[in-house]
């Protein structure tokens, strides 16, 4: 019974002997083509979800941030509950920001954004302001006369929001914050690109600013920005923040998905049709391949059905013949993808409203897909050949 | 007084159908084989010698009727116990050699003998019965590379390495010169001499000469 397994990889190895290598190297490229097809598209919505998700905790919330408990708006003992949030295992670090009600006037141009007060220093070790700075410099913890203006606030030629922006301040241009009656004249230190959107239509200014501005709010803030440490797990770190009984709502970062999760949610599904969709067009490479190669040797496989060779036989032969497509492809198609596709994305990034997308593999998602791609060349290669071994042997030579 | 025989065929008919056409190849044929015979089939072209040898050679199945074979009656036999019969107890010979393009001479000899043993064994034992048919010195040529005669001589290597109680041939020699067809039929004598049975089909009178016993058919009817 065993022996005869033999057979099979006999009648291959002869049959890739004398056959047409560059039929063989075109089907491997095409089942390349499909591979890469059917894990492109997860890397891509891979990279686009992970880095839609970064940029959010990297630009806005921080890993985990706290919020008022219901009731108060503002915490107001910024200090000691900085203080409290630094000290709690697993916490790297911790600043406040504060919401300064208000709008902004540049030249004759006059809008309202989303403008925080910081201590720059503090916020640098929370979220990547510092490091974004595109022109200009970032703040001084002391700087009172200081703004840091997003790119899509600053506006100017070229930028997306340009429309709805300042159109136009530059580092060292003057504009007036107003509040109610009080007003400010600060000087642009910086403007900020981070490439998401959302994220550049804020504007920063220093507690110290604020103080000078508005003292009674400069002793609040409305969020704790917390970032974990390298290598803890965040939602630990949260039971030990909601643990520590300050009285706050902790809160982790995809709480302020909102819109970006429903976003992502639905490339889930898209991700799954279009996977589908590869696989599909796999079964077909292999189903024709099979086909045609089995229709050329179809008085073949007569005869070895005529001199005793079993059905059984014959599709082993057929099935480790689209195995080796199938594996030889995938191996193409994964040396392709990581020697070429996947460091040119690396080198072109897609410029997205949240950000430079490039390329996520998830080496866990590819090995399901390389199963699942070897078992439909599998079953679409035994169609053909069952077709012809279940047929009247007569019929066949 | 006939020992039992190797192969009973008891009143079998076989009709194809061409669309609404029906062809009645045979009609209530019976014969019997005794062991080491060799029976030559004859008759008009059309009177149902190669569809009366697919039968007995369990390349197809009649209609009605009965075949014995080696004791066993194999009408009614699963498909793959009918391989495995014709795996290794029958030879089947065709007219136009059908070997396998890709495989070598010996190649396509040791074929149906590594169904069952390593290739180790199966070489050998190709090679000892190609140069028993005078082909040792071109065990390495594929089909295309040997002459009409050669390669009907290795397709009756083939039908003989699994060392089968019965042979049977469908006009052997057809496509052969009278040298080559000597040499196959000669072949044949001497496997006869060493107790192989053997049924052939042959349209030559002279050929009959090799036979102890001749069967012709007529519109699917023995004569
Ligand atoms: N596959 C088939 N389908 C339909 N009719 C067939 C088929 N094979 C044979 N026949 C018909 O059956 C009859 C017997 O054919 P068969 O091949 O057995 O004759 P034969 O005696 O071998 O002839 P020949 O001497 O030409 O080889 C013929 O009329 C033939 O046309
Ligand atoms: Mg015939």
């Amino acid at each position: 019974m065993n022996r005869r397994l033999g057979v099979p990889f006999f009648l291959l190895s002869r049959n890739l002997r004398s056959g047409n290598k560059w039929t063989l190297s075109l089907t491997i490229f095409m089942m390349a083509v499909a591979f890469i097809n059917l894990i492109f598209i997860a890397s891509l919505f891979n990279g686009i979800i992970t880095g839609a998700n970064r940029q959010i905790v990297d630009t806005t919330t921080s890993d985990l941030f706290l919020t008022p408990n219901t009731g108060s708006d503002t915490f107001t003992d910024v200090p000691s509950l900085l203080t409290a949030v630094r000290a709690t295992s697993g916490v790297r670090n911790a600043a406040a920001e504060m919401v300064v009600p208000g709008n902004l006037q540049f030249q004759n141009v006059k809008g309202s954004w989303s403008i925080f007060a910081i201590t720059p220093s503090e916020m640098a070790g929370s979220i990547n302001l510092s490091t974004t700075v595109a022109s200009g410099t970032y703040l001084a913890d002391d700087d009172a006369d200081g703004i840091l203006l997003g790119r899509q606030v600053a506006g100017g030629d070229g930028v997306e929001l340009n429309t709805f922006s300042l159109k136009g301040a530059k580092v060292g241009d003057q504009v007036t914050l107003t509040s109610g009656a009080m007003s400010k004249v600060l000087t642009v230190r910086g403007i900020i690109n981070s490439h998401f959107i959302n994220a550049d239509q804020r504007a920063f200014i220093s507690y110290a600013a604020l103080q000078s501005f508005m003292p009674k709010l400069a002793s609040q803030a409305t969020m704790i920005l917390t970032r974990t440490a390298t290598g803890s797990d965040v939602s630990a770190v949260q039971a030990h923040l909601v643990g520590a009984n300050l009285n706050v709502q902790v809160h982790p970062w995809n709480d302020a998905a909102g819109l970006m999760k429903t976003v992502t949610d639905s490339f889930v599904s898209v991700n799954v049709l279009l996977s589908f969709v590869a696989v599909l067009i796999a079964a077909v490479t292999i189903f024709i391949v099979v086909y045609i190669d089995i229709v050329n040797r179809r008085q073949q496989i007569g005869i070895l059905r005529a001199i005793g060779v079993s059905p059984f036989i014959i599709r082993s032969q057929y099935v480790l013949q689209t195995i080796l497509y199938a594996v030889s492809g995938v191996i193409v198609g994964l040396a392709l993808f990581y020697a070429a596709i996947v460091p040119y994305f690396q080198a072109h990034p897609f410029t997205l409203p949240i950000g430079q997308i490039t390329l996520a593999p998830d080496a866990a998602d590819f090995s399901a897909r390389i199963v699942s791609i070897i078992i439909v060349a599998i079953v679409a290669g035994l169609i053909p050949v069952t077709f012809i071994t279940r047929m009247k042997l007569l019929k066949a030579i | 007084m006939p020992s039992k025989p190797i192969i009973a065929v008891t009143k079998i008919s076989k009709t194809y159908h061409l669309g609404d056409v029906r062809v009645p190849a045979l009609r209530d044929v019976s014969v019997a084989v005794q062991p080491k015979d060799f029976l030559v089939i004859t008759g008009r072209n059309g009177s149902g010698k190669s569809t009366l040898l697919r039968q007995i050679g369990l390349l197809d199945r009649p209609d009605q009727g009965t075949i014995t074979l080696l004791g066993k009656e194999v009408t009614a036999l699963k498909e793959r116990q009918r391989t495995q019969i014709r795996l290794q107890h029958i030879g089947y010979i065709f007219q136009e050699y059908a070997l396998i393009a890709e495989l070598t001479a010996v190649e396509n000899v040791m074929l149906p003998a590594l169904m069952q043993e390593p290739a180790r064994v199966c070489r050998p034992r190709a090679i000892a019965i190609l140069q028993k048919v005078g082909l040792g010195k071109k065990l390495k040529n594929l089909p295309r590379q040997l002459s009409g005669g050669e390669q009907q001589k290795v397709a009756i290597a083939r039908a003989l390495i699994n060392d089968p109680e019965v042979i049977f041939a469908d006009e052997p020699t057809a496509n052969l010169d009278t040298v080559a067809a000597r040499d196959v039929l000669e072949l044949f004598a001497q496997l006869n001499r060493e107790g192989h049975t053997i049924v052939m089909i042959t349209h030559e009178p002279d050929e009959q000469t090799y036979a102890n016993r001749i069967l012709t058919l007529s519109d699917g009817k023995v004569v």
